[in-house]
């Protein structure tokens, strides 16, 4: 299984550290361990396959959602927040 | 809510946890049981209908291909899916109850998929789809501008491969399948899209139509792993010399080059074909497509001699019809008859 | 070292990547007929000029003495051979920092003056030779040196302009930015990729498939004119050539 912060990407802007806040602030909301959303975040990035080859999540940002600041591992955390209220 | 995090007390019976095909059900358990319905309830249609309004007719016609080839995939997609699981439990796969799971799990999204675009078109862009409510189970066809292109006749042979497959056929039929299916239509033909939507919502940001592709993607994105698990499983047995499984690399190399004719038509109609209104752009298109073709088919599965120039070219035959080919006039004769099986459908 | 080894010398045009090089690519492109018949009509309407974009030589990591050795063999076998008073006339005027690197160093003079100049990298090379030292350094070195300077950016890459039309080469050149001159289409790859690209070891459509090569431009006029594109690099990869690196 691929850590969220081992996914690799040539478009990533925010950091490690902004990605882990990110994470522990969705886990706090959802009632969730941090480690298990940051799990669910990279699956809904790569399917286990350790590459980041979800089109639909990678490049959604653009131009269409300012918080995430177009990084393809935060907007695959607010599809992951999404989901769960669902 | 977080089901899988109780697997190691409650043990393995008859089930492997360990096998990827079970990850991947696992995950669509959590990730894939999104409720259509909610989300569209949740997000609502009304900022999508505003910018929609917005749009010029060349960028709504735009968009229009895009959707159209996507809800047609989703539906004969969602169709199929009772011969991918008939397929996966074949003796050709060590037969397993992880891969069945799995198989109806994907039966269950793309039945979900379906569902989606057929909400948002109904409700969005039915301006542009006066042709649109006919089922294809009932009498009907694809949307005229489905067949006007390249994925209409993907989707067609899709059919006609998953049947072969599930219905007696070997592991090279399997494999002609599987390659056809997860890696060209949901591999290539809608990474891609995904690749065009994002371009596209730049210019026309359609919130609930971006949430929705962002779920559907997200599936899928299983549903191409677990394509390719299959067709390593079955390249392994050919590369172990079993009789049966010789001839599977050459079946789903032959399958890749027969289906980038396709795509790549798609691929023009999509962008070029109507002058690209909300800036896709087919160069960078064609280069993702190859992309993602070489990580799959190079990269993931390795398979062996494989004639990198056979797809090229494949794509430059496709493109040169392309560029002679009046969508237009196909749109027109498909409309015409699509008008005629609903009148025929209606007495 | 033998008088045979000592023969081996190539002309520069035999190196690649070098400008001289790239003349004898053009030449051989002009003078296939098949690309002409290929390429007929390319160009036309559109810009049909290519940049092959050949990034991150190994000009940081590499020292002379990493090159060919038939490049550096004779200048190596000069300064050893030289007697310490002309050797100590021909550093006079060496730069201060190659005579600081000669002092900090061990041994008779010959061999702490050669060893500074071959383990000298690359990418610095072209400041640190004076022109005493150009006196006795073979003429491939003296000329390598000035195309590094003159040829390939500070960052190690190389950028070589391809003029075609209509199924004839127009002309090459070498640019020391991309934006020098117009152009329809960058092919783009590591020098590493390159290598493997023009020794036919990497095919193209492979290379771009797998990432190791990127292809920017007109995609409708490449599938339009693939064999012409495909030939294009095959002639590069027959034309012959020793590697620098």
């Amino acid at each position: 299984m691929t850590k969220l912060t081992d996914i690799e990407g040539t478009d990533f802007t925010a950091s490690d550290e902004e990605i882990e806040a990110a994470v522990e602030d969705a886990a706090a909301d959802l009632g969730m361990a941090p480690e298990r959303v940051s799990e669910e975040v990279a699956y809904i990035l790569d399917s286990g396959s350790g590459r980041v080859n979800n089109e639909g999540v990678a490049g959604a940002a653009v131009g269409s959602n300012a918080d995430t600041h177009d990084d393809p591992r935060l907007e695959a955390l607010d599809v992951f927040k999404l989901r769960q209220e669902l | 809510m977080d089901a899988s995090d109780s697997t190691p007390e409650s043990g393995a019976g008859r089930i492997d946890t360990d096998s990827t095909y079970y990850e991947l059900y696992q995950k669509s358990v959590e990730l894939g049981t999104w409720d259509a319905e909610k989300l569209v309830e949740k997000v609502g249609f009304e900022e999508d209908r505003e910018v929609w309004e917005s749009l010029a007719d060349d960028e709504k016609e735009q968009w229009a291909r895009v959707i159209s080839y996507f809800i047609d995939g989703e539906h004969a997609v969602a169709q199929d899916a009772r011969r991918i699981m008939t397929t996966v439990s074949t003796p050709w796969f060590d037969r397993s109850i992880e891969k069945e799971m799995f198989a109806s799990a994907l039966a269950l999204e793309e039945a979900k998929h379906t569902q989606f675009f057929d909400l948002y078109l109904s409700n969005v862009m039915i301006d542009k789809f006066p042709q649109y409510e006919l089922d294809t189970r009932r009498g009907g066809v694809q949307i005229p501008r489905t067949d006007a292109c390249g994925a209409g006749k993907m989707f067609d042979r899709q059919g006609t491969l998953q049947a072969q497959a599930a219905h007696g056929g070997d592991p090279v039929d399997i494999a002609r399948a599987a390659t056809n299916y997860h890696i060209g239509v949901e591999g290539i033909l809608a990474r891609g899209g995904y690749f065009a939507k994002n371009r596209m919502m730049q210019e026309a940001p359609l919130t609930l139509l971006n949430k929705g592709f962002q779920f559907i993607s997200t599936d899928e994105g299983r549903h191409i792993t677990f394509g390719l698990e299959l067709l390593e499983e079955l390249i392994e047995k050919e590369r172990q010399g079993v009789p049966e499984y010789q001839g599977v690399q050459n079946a789903i190399w032959e399958q890749a080059v027969e289906d980038i004719g396709y795509i790549t038509d798609t691929g023009y109609f999509i962008t070029g074909d109507i002058g690209d209104p909300l800036g896709v752009d087919f160069d960078d298109l064609v280069n993702r497509g190859a992309r993602l073709a070489g990580d799959m088919l190079f990269d993931t599965l390795d398979i062996d001699n494989a004639q990198p120039r056979d797809y090229m070219q494949a794509a430059a035959d496709a493109m040169e019809e392309a560029r002679d080919n009046d969508y237009g006039e196909v749109i027109e004769k498909y409309d015409h008859i699509y008008e005629q099986k609903k009148q025929a459908a209606g007495d | 070292m033998s008088a045979q080894q000592e023969e081996e010398t190539y002309e520069l045009e035999e190196y690649w990547p070098t400008t001289a090089w790239l003349e004898v690519y053009e030449a051989d492109l002009t003078a296939s007929e098949e690309l002409s018949e290929k390429m007929s009509g390319w160009g036309q309407g559109f810009n049909g000029d290519f940049v092959f974009e050949i990034n991150n030589l190994p000009i940081e990591e590499n020292t002379v003495g990493d090159l060919p050795e038939e490049v550096w063999s004779a200048l190596d076998t000069g300064i050893r051979q030289l007697p310490d008073g002309v050797l100590d006339t021909v550093l006079e005027d060496a730069p201060e920092e190659v005579q600081n690197g000669i002092e900090e160093r061990e041994g008779p003079l010959a061999e702490r003056a050669a060893n500074e100049l071959l383990e000298t990298r690359i990418e610095n090379a072209p400041d640190k030779v004076w022109e005493g030292l150009r006196r006795v350094m073979p003429e491939i070195l003296n000329d390598l040196l000035d195309e590094l300077e003159e040829n390939v950016t500070d960052e190690g890459h190389v950028y070589a302009w391809i003029g075609l039309e209509d199924g004839d080469c127009t002309g090459t050149d070498t640019l020391m930015e991309l934006d020098e001159r117009d152009k329809g289409f960058v092919l783009t790859g590591e020098y590493e990729q390159w290598v493997r690209l023009v020794t036919g070891e990497l095919d193209v459509v492979e290379g771009i498939m797998s990432g190791e090569l990127e292809l920017d431009g007109d995609m409708q006029k490449i599938l339009q004119y693939s064999d012409a594109a495909l030939l294009m690099t095959d002639v590069a990869s027959e034309t012959s050539k020793r590697f620098l690196f």
